[in-house]
């Protein structure tokens, strides 16, 4: 009898946790189908795309629409799976799309020029200097893009936007106040989120690489 | 008078709406399952043109490919896999695996013209495919090595037309030598 009356608990007890696990996991599905179809929070890392990104880590939002309904252009920045790693996601910026004529430094020296191949993108990290990108590997076909950059979240403390007003002038230096005596304040601690846009127009890509043949030009 | 049949009509509305609603969010449930399935389970999908002959006919066969040996790289020379093409990025292709990072890959560059053979060896994170038919198929003795990222799935089974139902596990290998 308590042997049929433990089996009656049981079964309720496992229904519940049935229930909850599926609420659970709709609504992982939920978040893995808007990860991977809609938008996504990605970490990014590394010094190859300064000063756009930090070096040692921004959280960017990327879009996962644009690149499966061909909208990345020249001047995007983008998640792109490595031709090299292919467990590696890289960020870098299309400079060059199928049919563009690229130019690029080998060393500072000798440049060379190559037409991008048909289905494919010319990639490059804005810190050519500490870069690895296709003038290492080559053209990336287009079927690699995993999606397009268009926002950055980043966290400022206080000590460098103050909202308070600042303390009547006791001299008549202009008011400023040392980040200490902002960190130990009431309202210490703020989080500020910033947008800025990131798809440059495509006479700007190009005045990218005018920008750095003039830099290169005078050594 | 009015209000009570605007009440009434209301009700009916309000029910149809939810049992419409609960309809169309059981479909889409079922879909969504599906759709993850087709992703990263198995799908199935239809395959026509010259350059798997003898293998896949001309005018469309049905098989059945497998997403999860991709992912957890088990693949090896001889699969027939599924990938998406490097030159036009919304066309998925179906070629024999044969060779993988750092193999040495010996191929026939233009078979209806000369018989000059070429080797390679595969760069780090790429793969080298080709078709059964290399009479007539593009493949990567045109476009090079393919990132291994663009691979989609291992076809393991043919199940349409129905005489030629069966498993396509290495059975009909190149021969690697050639």
């Amino acid at each position: 009898m308590r042997l049929l009356s433990y089996m009656g608990q049981w079964k309720s007890a496992a229904k519940e946790v049935l229930d909850r696990t599926a609420i659970v996991a709709k609504f992982l599905c939920l978040l893995h189908v808007t990860n991977n179809y809609l938008c996504s929070p990605t970490l990014v890392y590394g010094p190859s795309m300064l000063p756009t990104l930090n070096l040692t880590g921004d959280v960017v939002l990327a879009e996962h629409v644009s690149h499966r309904i061909g909208k990345v252009g020249t001047g995007d920045v983008v998640l792109v799976r490595s031709p090299v790693d292919p467990r590696r996601i890289l960020t870098k910026r299309v400079v060059g799309m199928e049919g563009d004529t690229v130019s690029f430094y080998v060393d500072p020296m000798y440049s060379q020029t190559t037409v991008v191949p048909k289905g494919h993108v010319w990639i490059q990290g804005d810190n050519t200097y500490a870069s690895s990108d296709s003038r290492h590997f080559g053209s990336v076909p287009y079927g690699l893009i995993q999606g397009k950059v268009f926002f950055r979240v980043s966290l400022f403390y206080l000590a460098y936007t103050h909202p308070t007003p600042p303390p009547p002038p006791t001299h008549t230096h202009t008011h400023t106040q040392t980040p200490s005596s902002i960190f130990f304040q009431k309202n210490w601690f703020q989080l500020q989120f910033q947008f800025r846009k990131y798809s440059i127009p495509r006479n700007e890509a190009c005045f990218y690489f005018v920008r750095i043949d003039g830099i290169m030009e005078m050594f | 008078m009015v209000g009570l049949i605007g009440r009434l009509w209301n009700l009916q509305y309000k029910s149809i709406v939810k049992e419409a609603s609960g309809k169309t969010l059981a479909v889409a449930k079922f879909f969504c399952v599906l759709h993850i399935t087709n992703t990263y389970l198995c799908t199935f999908a239809l395959a026509y043109g010259p350059s798997m002959i003898p293998t896949f006919n001309l005018t469309g066969d049905m098989f059945l490919a497998e997403r999860l040996s991709i992912k957890f790289g088990k693949v090896g020379p001889g699969d027939i896999v599924l990938l998406r093409s490097p030159e036009s990025p919304r066309k998925v292709m179906v070629k024999r695996l044969l060779g993988l990072e750092s193999h040495s890959v010996t191929y026939v560059v233009d078979p209806m013209n000369s018989d000059r053979c070429d080797t390679i060896v595969v760069p780090k994170g790429h793969v080298w495919v080709e078709g059964d038919n290399i009479y007539n198929s593009r493949d990567s003795r045109q476009f090079g090595p393919v990132p291994y990222s663009l691979l989609e799935g291992k076809v393991f089974c043919k199940i349409w037309p129905p005489k030629e139902f069966g498993s396509l596990m290495k059975s009909g290998m190149k021969d690697p030598d050639l």
